[in-house]
C-alpha cells in the first residue's frame, strides 16, 4: 500500500508573490513535480526610527515545497532558480531537507525522475553547509524574535502562519478561548552563524517559559538564499548585502565569512578564522515528523496523531498544484485540493509509533493520499517542565 | 527524555475554579480590545461637549451604562464572527465548488446577497436621513423613500445579488478589480451627471450614492469576505494574479445597489408615477406649516428668563438688579446739553439674561422615556433577523445541497449564538449610549456658527464661533474627529482588517488599514459637511474625488485595489451612521435650504478608497527604490561558490 521510499528530499522554495506563478506552472506544465503552494510573508526592519511608528509592510511571499528524490534536487532547485531568478539580490531561497524516512501513499504524488529536465546553465551552485532554523509561537512574540534574528545575523525571517493543537484540543468546550493561530518563524543560516541566531531567537522569545512555543532546527543538504532584511536606506552608500557579495567576488571565495566569535576555554574569547565548521554531533534523538493528508481528512488524523502520544502539533494549510493539470474544471479555473501538513517534533521512537498508527489507519480506510515524512532535527529550544521555572511545578507538560 | 510522555492524551477534568482561571483572561482581553476600539470616539465627543461647546452632558448615568454594554457586546460579536460566521462562510466557500457547478454557484451567490440585504435593511437609515424630505420640495425622493419603498429595498436587494454573483464568478476568471471597477465607477458617474442636470432626478443622486455605502452591513461583510477566500482558497485560475484574494465582493455590493436605485428612480421618472405627478396614486397630504414659524419665536423668548417676584423684591429693598441683565429703553425727550444727550423720562425696561453654569453632567441622568424592556426586545430581534435567517441558509445549503457535515472540532454554534447575543447587546448598548452621546453633540454642532436650543435644553444659546467661516471650519473639524473616531470602532472594519491580515499572512498589518480608512472616512464626513454647510450640489461633490480614486485606482498594486475599495464599502456601519446622520440633519436644519441628511456617507466611503491606495502607491514606490538599490550590478555574476572552496 504505502511506497517506503528512501532517499527522498523535501525541497522547499519561498519566492515573491509575483515570480512565484510562472514557476509554479514551469513546474507543473514541464511535468518536474506536483507542487504544495502556501502563502507566507518575509520581514523587513526600517533603519528610520521614525518609520517604527508606521506598521511595516511586509513583502509577501509564496512558499512552496515539493517532494523529490534526493539524486533530483538538483535539478529541480536549478530549474527553480531559473524561473524565479533567485541570483538576484533579494528575491527568494530554495533549500532541500533530506528525509530521514518517508512513507509515501500510492496517490499521494508522483514521484518522477526527471530525466528530461535540462537546465540552461550548470552554474547555480548551491551552498550545503546551511541550517534552517523553524519557530513556532503566537503573534505578539513573532515581531521580537524576528527582530532578534535579523540583529543575530540573520536575513528577514519568513514567516507563515499555522494551527496550534494539542493542549487546545484537550480543553472541552473552553477552547474557545484559546486562538489556534500561531506564526511559523523560518530562518536560513550558514551552518556557523546557526548556533548564535538560534540562540537570540531562544532568548527574545523566552522558551523556557512555559506556553511560549518550541523552535528546532533542520539541517539543509543544499540550497541558496537571497533574502532581504532592511529596507535599504538612501544614506548608505551600499547595503551590506552588496558589500559582502562584493568580498565574496573579490576574495573568490567566502572564507572570510568563517572568521567567528568562538570560546577558546573558560571565560576567554577569541576572534580569528575558522575553517572547518564543527560538525556537532546530533545531540537528541528528536525528528521533525511531518504527516500531509487531504485537508478534509486532516481533523482526523491528527486525532490519531494526538491520541498516540503526540505532544503537540501544528497544521498548516497549502494548496495542492498537480502536474499537467492544464484543463480547466470549472469556468477558468482549476479547483486544487487542499492539503494539510501536521507537524510535531517527538522522539524517535515515538515518531514511528506514530508512523506505524497512521499506516495502518489509511491502509485500513484506503486513504491513498498520504505522506509521511521524518527530519532528523538539530536543535531544540522548548519548555521542560521543571527546569529553570522556580514556581511550583505544572500539574501537565505543555507543549505548545 | 524531553517530553514526560503519557500513554494517551486524555481530556484534562477542570474543576470550578481552573475553568475561571481560564476564562477571565480571554474575557479580560477581548474587552479590552473592544475599548480600546471605541475609548477614543467616546471621550471625544464628551470632551469636545464640555470643553468646546460648555455644555453638560445630558443623559450621563444612561450613556455610561450603554457604551458599557456596546463593549460588551462587540466583545461577543467578535469573537462570534471569529468561531462562527466567518468559518461557515469560509467552509462553504472551499466546498462549493468543488462539489457543485457553475450554475447552482452563481444562484447561492445571488440568494446569500439578496437575502444579505433584507436581513439588515438599510432602509431605516435611508429613511432617517431623509426625514426632513418635502413632498413638495422634492417630490420623486419623496415618493422613493414612502411609496416605493417596498421597491426600493428589493432594487437594492437584487443589486447587491448581481454584485455577489459577479464577485464570485471574478475569481474563477481572475479579472483584476480594477477592470471592474473603474467603468462601474465611469458609467454611475456619467448618469449621475445626466441626473444632476434634471430637476426632478437630482434629489434622488444622495440617497442612490448613501444606498451604495450602507447596504453592507457588519453581518453581511464578513460573511461574504470569507466566502469570497474560501473560493479562492481553493480554486486557482490559469491566468494567475488577479483576484487571488477573495476581496473585491464588498466592492461590487456597494456599487451595484446605487445603480439599481438610480435606475429605479429613472423608472418612476418616465412612468411619470411619483408624488405630484400625473400618474401619482398615493394619496396626496396636506402639508403643516406650522412648526415653521413658532419656531423662531420661541428662539428670541429663549433667551431671555422670567425675572422672579423674589428677585424683584430683593430690587425694591436693595436695588440690586439681579445678575446678568441688559437694560433698553425708549422713548423720553433727548436734549442736547453742554454736548451731551440727556434723555429725560424714559421707558426702562430690565430684562434677565439666560445664563448657565458650568456643569459636567446635566441633572436628567436617564431618559424616562425609554423603557429598557422595549429596547431590549427591539435589539433582540433585530439581531434575530439579521444572523438567524442568513446562518440557517447557509447551513441548510452546506448540509443539502453539498451534503457536507460541519466538524464537531468547530465551534460555528458556539460562534452563531455569541454573534446573536453580541449583536442584541450591541443594538441595546447603541441605543443607550451612543445615539444619545452622538444625537446631542450632533445637534449641538451647529451651536459653533448658529443660534439653536442645545439638545435636551429649552434656552437658545448663541453662535460661539461667529456664524462666518470660522464657526463652519469648527463643525468641519469635528465632522473629521467624529468619522476618524467612528470608524475605529466600527466592527465590520475591525473584521476586514483581522481578515486583511491573515490572507496575507501578516504582511498588511490590521493596524495600518484601520488608520488609513479611519483618517479617509474623517476626511470624506468632513467633505460632507462642507457640502452642508455650503449647501454646494451634489455632484460636484462627487465627481472630483471619484476622478482622484479612479486614477489612484489605475496606478495603485491590486493589493491595494482590493483592500481600499472593500474597506469603502464597510466603513458605514452601525456606529457610524447614527453619529454622522444626527450631526448631518444638525447642520443641514440651520442651513438655508438644505432639507435632507443625503450624501455625507457616500463621500464618507469615497475617503478611506482615497487614503488606502495612496499608501498602496507610497509602498510601491518605496519597493521599487529598494528594489532598484538592491539589485546587483549585472556585470557581476553572483554565484554561490561555497560549494567549490567553502569546505577546502
Amino acid at each position: 500500500m504505502f511506497n517506503t521510499k528512501h532517499e527522498i528530499s523535501l525541497i522547499t522554495a519561498v519566492l515573491p508573490a509575483a515570480s512565484a506563478d510562472s514557476v509554479i506552472s514551469t513546474l507543473t506544465s514541464r511535468e518536474v513535480t506536483d507542487v504544495l503552494v502556501s502563502k507566507a510573508r518575509g520581514t523587513l526592519l526600517h533603519d528610520h526610527w521614525w518609520k517604527s511608528w508606521v506598521p511595516p509592510i511586509s513583502p509577501s511571499k509564496t512558499m512552496l515545497q515539493m517532494i523529490v528524490p534526493a539524486h533530483d534536487v538538483d535539478r529541480v532547485a536549478g530549474l527553480v532558480i531559473e524561473e524565479g531568478k533567485l541570483d538576484m539580490q533579494a528575491s527568494g531561497a530554495v533549500f532541500s531537507t533530506p528525509c530521514e524516512s518517508a512513507y509515501i501513499g500510492s496517490l499521494f504524488h508522483n514521484l518522477r525522475t526527471t530525466e528530461t529536465l535540462n537546465t540552461k546553465k550548470e552554474s547555480h551552485k548551491l551552498s550545503e553547509n546551511l541550517c534552517a532554523i523553524f519557530c513556532s509561537i503566537s503573534h505578539s512574540l513573532s515581531d521580537r524574535i524576528a527582530k532578534a534574528a535579523i540583529n543575530a545575523g540573520a536575513h528577514g525571517p519568513v514567516v507563515y502562519y499555522a494551527e496550534g493543537k494539542g493542549l487546545r484540543d484537550r480543553l472541552g468546550w473552553l477552547r474557545i478561548t484559546k486562538d489556534s493561530e500561531q506564526e511559523v518563524i523560518m530562518v536560513l543560516a550558514d551552518e556557523s552563524d546557526v548556533e548564535e541566531i538560534f540562540t537570540a531567537m531562544a532568548k527574545a522569545g523566552e522558551f523556557h517559559l512555559p506556553a511560549r512555543g518550541f523552535m528546532y532546527s533542520l539541517p539543509i543538504d543544499k540550497g541558496m538564499f537571497n533574502l532581504p532584511s532592511r529596507i535599504a536606506n538612501p544614506h548608505y552608500s551600499a547595503n551590506t548585502q552588496q558589500i559582502i557579495h562584493a568580498i565574496d567576488h573579490l576574495t573568490g571565495h567566502t572564507h572570510w565569512r568563517d572568521q567567528a566569535v568562538f570560546n577558546v576555554g573558560g571565560e576567554g574569547k577569541g576572534t580569528g578564522l575558522k575553517f572547518l565548521n564543527e560538525n556537532k554531533e546530533a545531540t537528541t534523538n528528536q525528528v521533525c515528523f511531518s504527516a500531509i493528508v487531504n485537508r478534509d481528512q486532516s481533523q482526523k488524523f491528527m486525532d490519531l496523531m494526538l491520541e498516540s502520544g503526540a505532544p503537540g502539533l501544528n497544521v498548516s494549510y497549502s494548496r495542492f498544484v498537480a502536474m499537467g493539470d492544464d484543463d480547466y474544471e470549472l469556468a477558468h479555473a482549476n479547483v486544487n485540493h487542499e492539503y494539510a501538513t501536521i507537524r510535531c517534533i517527538t522522539n524517535q521512537q515515538l515518531a514511528d509509533k506514530i508512523t506505524d498508527v497512521i499506516e495502518s489507519d489509511a491502509e485500513n480506510n484506503g486513504i491513498k493520499d498520504v505522506c509521511v515524512l521524518a527530519h532528523a532535527v538539530q536543535r531544540i529550544a522548548k519548555y521542560v517542565p521543571g527546569r529553570k521555572d522556580h514556581r511550583s511545578k505544572p500539574k501537565f507538560a505543555v507543549a505548545s | 527524555m524531553y517530553y514526560p510522555n503519557p500513554p494517551e492524551n486524555p481530556r484534562f477534568r477542570l474543576g470550578l475554579r481552573d475553568t475561571f482561571r481560564i476564562l477571565w483572561p480571554y474575557g479580560k482581553r477581548n474587552f479590552m480590545s473592544q475599548i480600546e476600539g471605541i475609548w477614543f470616539i467616546v471621550f471625544y465627543l464628551i470632551i469636545f461637549q464640555l470643553l468646546v461647546l460648555q455644555l453638560p452632558i445630558v443623559y450621563a448615568a444612561m450613556i455610561a451604562v450603554g457604551i458599557f454594554i456596546v463593549a460588551f457586546g462587540l466583545m461577543f460579536f467578535m469573537e462570534g464572527l471569529r468561531l462562527g460566521l466567518m468559518p461557515l462562510g469560509e467552509i462553504i466557500g472551499s466546498v462549493l465548488p468543488r462539489k457543485s457547478g457553475m450554475p447552482l454557484i452563481l444562484l447561492f451567490a445571488f440568494l446569500l446577497g439578496a437575502g444579505a440585504t433584507f436581513a439588515e435593511p438599510a432602509i431605516a437609515v435611508l429613511k432617517a436621513a431623509g426625514s426632513g424630505v418635502k413632498a413638495s420640495e422634492a417630490p420623486l425622493l419623496y415618493s422613493l423613500l414612502n411609496d416605493f419603498s417596498n421597491q426600493l429595498v428589493a432594487s437594492v436587494g437584487v443589486g447587491v445579488g448581481l454584485a455577489v454573483m459577479l464577485g464570485i464568478l471574478r475569481f474563477f476568471y481572475a479579472w483584476p478589480l480594477k477592470f471592474l471597477a473603474i467603468p462601474a465607477v465611469l458609467g454611475l458617474l456619467v448618469l449621475s451627471f445626466y441626473f444632476s442636470q434634471v430637476p426632478a432626478l437630482r434629489d434622488v443622486l444622495g440617497l442612490a450614492w448613501d444606498c451604495g455605502a450602507v447596504t453592507t452591513g457588519p453581518v453581511t461583510v464578513p460573511l461574504v469576505l470569507a466566502l469570497g477566500i474560501g473560493v479562492c482558497r481553493v480554486v486557482s485560475s490559469g491566468s494567475g494574479g488577479g483576484g487571488h484574494s477573495g476581496f473585491g465582493i464588498v466592492t461590487l455590493a456597494s456599487l451595484f445597489p446605487i445603480l439599481a436605485v438610480l435606475l429605479l428612480a429613472f423608472f418612476h421618472y418616465t412612468s411619470n408615477d411619483y408624488y405630484g405627478a400625473s400618474n401619482y396614486k398615493g394619496t396626496e397630504i396636506v402639508e403643516t406649516q406650522n412648526n415653521e414659524t413658532s419656531n423662531s419665536i420661541k428662539e428670541m423668548d429663549t433667551k431671555l428668563v422670567a425675572i422672579t417676584d423674589e428677585e424683584f423684591s430683593t430690587y425694591l429693598q436693595t436695588g440690586a438688579l439681579p445678575d446678568g441683565y441688559e437694560l433698553d429703553f425708549d422713548g423720553g425727550r433727548a436734549e442736547l446739553v453742554d454736548g451731551k444727550i440727556v434723555v429725560t423720562d424714559p421707558n426702562l425696561v430690565v430684562k434677565k439674561i439666560y445664563t448657565r453654569d458650568f456643569k459636567l453632567i446635566s441633572e436628567k441622568t436617564w431618559d424616562t422615556e425609554y423603557s429598557m424592556v422595549d429596547q431590549m426586545w427591539e435589539a433582540f430581534v433585530g439581531a434575530l433577523r439579521a444572523i438567524i435567517p442568513l446562518c440557517l441558509f447557509l447551513y441548510f445549503v452546506l448540509r443539502l445541497v453539498l451534503k457536507q457535515r460541519l466538524d464537531p472540532s468547530n465551534d460555528v454554534g458556539v460562534g452563531v449564538t455569541f454573534a446573536l447575543v453580541g449583536m442584541a447587546l450591541f443594538g441595546l448598548g447603541i441605543a443607550l449610549g451612543l445615539t444619545p452621546l452622538g444625537g446631542q453633540l450632533g445637534s449641538n454642532i451647529p451651536l459653533a456658527f448658529a443660534e439653536i436650543v442645545p439638545w435636551g435644553f429649552d434656552h437658545a444659546e448663541g453662535p460661539l464661533f461667529g456664524n462666518g467661516h470660522l464657526g463652519k471650519i469648527v463643525a468641519i473639524g469635528f465632522a473629521f474627529f467624529l468619522g476618524y473616531g467612528a470608524t475605529l470602532a466600527e466592527p465590520a472594519l475591525n473584521a476586514l482588517g483581522d481578515t486583511v491580515e491573515r490572507i496575507t499572512v501578516g504582511a498588511f498589518r490590521k493596524r495600518l488599514l484601520m488608520q488609513a480608512v479611519a483618517i479617509g472616512v474623517g476626511l470624506g464626513i468632513g467633505a460632507g459637511i462642507v457640502k452642508m454647510a455650503y449647501n454646494l450640489p451634489l455632484i460636484w461633490m462627487l465627481i472630483p474625488p471619484y476622478a482622484l480614486v479612479l486614477l489612484l485606482t489605475w496606478r495603485a498594486p491590486d493589493s491595494f485595489v482590493n483592500f481600499g475599495w472593500d474597506s469603502a464599502g464597510v466603513t458605514t456601519g452601525p456606529i457610524t451612521v447614527p453619529l454622522v446622520l444626527a450631526m448631518g440633519l444638525g447642520v443641514g436644519a440651520n442651513i438655508p435650504g438644505v432639507s435632507d441628511g443625503f450624501g455625507i456617507l457616500a463621500l464618507a466611503s469615497v475617503g478611506p478608497i482615497m487614503t488606502v491606495l495612496t499608501v498602496g502607491l507610497y509602498t510601491q514606490r518605496k519597493e521599487r527604490k529598494a528594489e532598484k538599490e538592491n539589485s546587483p550590478d549585472p556585470s557581476t555574476e553572483l554565484e554561490s561558490d561555497s560549494t567549490e572552496l567553502g569546505t577546502a
